[in-house]
């Protein structure tokens, strides 16, 4: 284990961690939902949220803190374990560890947005929802749909933008070299 | 400059972008002049002196920050400047691309309403040409064509940051790089520095 493979797995602690403690307050909303309009359904509804809520938080600790080892290797590479700690190994680690901070943040603000959408729809009658806020909604569903698919692609460690990254970074960086020299 | 100082000026960095952005979000200017007997003066006033807060804060945090990084780190092993630029480029991109990263997912409702405006600018274009008369899509209130203009703003600079911000960061460099020709860095005495790496080896 050298010191890259180290701070990856002392990073994806930390970001699982600061996720979880973000998306547990969240679990208050299922109350809301019962509350705003006590019914069958509602109850059925914010039930669903909450199970979801729970799974999103266990994973989430599983995949972060229990699985950080396998995980710490697959964004380090297993390969280069024992090797020297280089700038050159560092810098798609350090890409990829801001890569998935960045998508946990999506996936949070998805999920800080969906007990809205379900207040809404429980509130609202259809005729409000096609007509006055059916607009509205659209755009913030969309809105949302764009992060989410952003978020996955960041969570994967997104290999094409962290190699464009690295390439430009190492780019610039040699461009500042000869200007020294 | 020492690495740890490098990487208190990434910091100090984007905290003054992140700083200026939330500003604006919550800039209280258009609840303040509500019920007032001049509210455009009291408007330009009150956006005139929160851009000179907001300015001065930037400046202090992104443009003038190598003192104050200084400060914040303390002494250590002084890099080549060769190593210190390289060092610079590459914490200022990952910082940076944080910021951009996570201000472009907060702002996507934003970049959705700019995506609606190119697909209504034309019919809202024919409207005025044809019947002389503001489209409804133009028709805001002071607040709405503030949010529009902020968020327009956001993910503008969004943008530029998760390309990696190649200005910013070039200039960041050559002016740290001058600033540090001229100032004097304090730094650990070399046989402290070999003391410790002695121990450490221990």
């Amino acid at each position: 284990m050298n010191r890259i493979h180290s701070f990856a797995k002392v990073a994806l602690v930390a970001i699982g961690i600061f996720f979880a403690l973000r998306i547990a307050p969240q679990l208050l909303t299922v109350f809301m939902i019962v509350q705003i309009r006590p019914s069958v359904m509602s109850f059925w509804v914010a039930g669903a949220w909450a199970v979801a809520l729970c799974l999103c938080i266990v994973i989430l600790l599983y995949v972060f803190v229990y699985k950080r080892e396998q995980l710490a290797k697959r964004i380090a590479g297993e390969d280069d374990l024992n090797k020297q700690d280089s700038q050159m190994h560092w810098l798609p680690v350090a890409f990829r560890l801001v890569c998935i901070a960045g998508g946990l943040y999506g996936l949070y603000l998805v999920l800080f947005q969906v007990p809205y959408f379900i207040i809404q729809y429980i509130s609202y009658t259809h005729s409000q929802l096609t007509t006055v806020y059916g607009q509205w909604i659209t755009e913030r569903v969309l809105s949302l749909l764009i992060v989410l698919a952003i978020a996955i692609y960041l969570l994967c460690g997104a290999p094409h933008f962290v190699r464009w990254h690295v390439k430009k970074t190492l780019e610039q960086c040699k461009k500042q070299s000869e200007i020294n020299r | 400059m020492t690495k740890m100082q490098i990487l208190a000026k990434s910091i100090l960095t984007v905290l003054g972008i992140h700083g200026l952005v939330i500003a604006y979000g919550y800039y209280p200017g258009h609840y303040v002049s509500k019920g007032t007997a001049l509210p455009v003066l009291t408007e330009v006033l009150s956006l005139s002196a929160f851009t000179v807060l907001a300015a001065s804060v930037v400046y202090f945090l992104v443009f003038k920050n190598t003192r104050l990084s200084q400060k914040i780190a303390g002494p250590g092993q002084v890099l080549d400047p060769a190593d210190a630029r390289v060092w610079l480029v590459k914490s200022l991109r990952i910082s940076l691309l944080f910021t951009g990263l996570m201000l472009l997912v907060g702002s996507m409702q934003d970049l959705v309403k700019i995506l609606k405006v190119f697909l209504l600018i034309r019919p809202a274009v024919s409207d005025i040409i044809a019947f002389k008369s503001i489209p409804r899509i133009l028709r805001l209130s002071y607040p709405q064509w503030y949010r529009n203009i902020y968020g327009f703003l956001k993910v503008l600079l969004a943008i530029y940051l998760i390309c990696g911000a190649p200005h910013l960061v070039r200039w960041q460099v050559r002016h740290t790089a001058t600033a540090d020709s001229n100032t004097k860095p304090e730094s650990i005495p070399d046989s402290v520095n070999t003391t410790s790496q002695g121990k450490t080896n221990e």
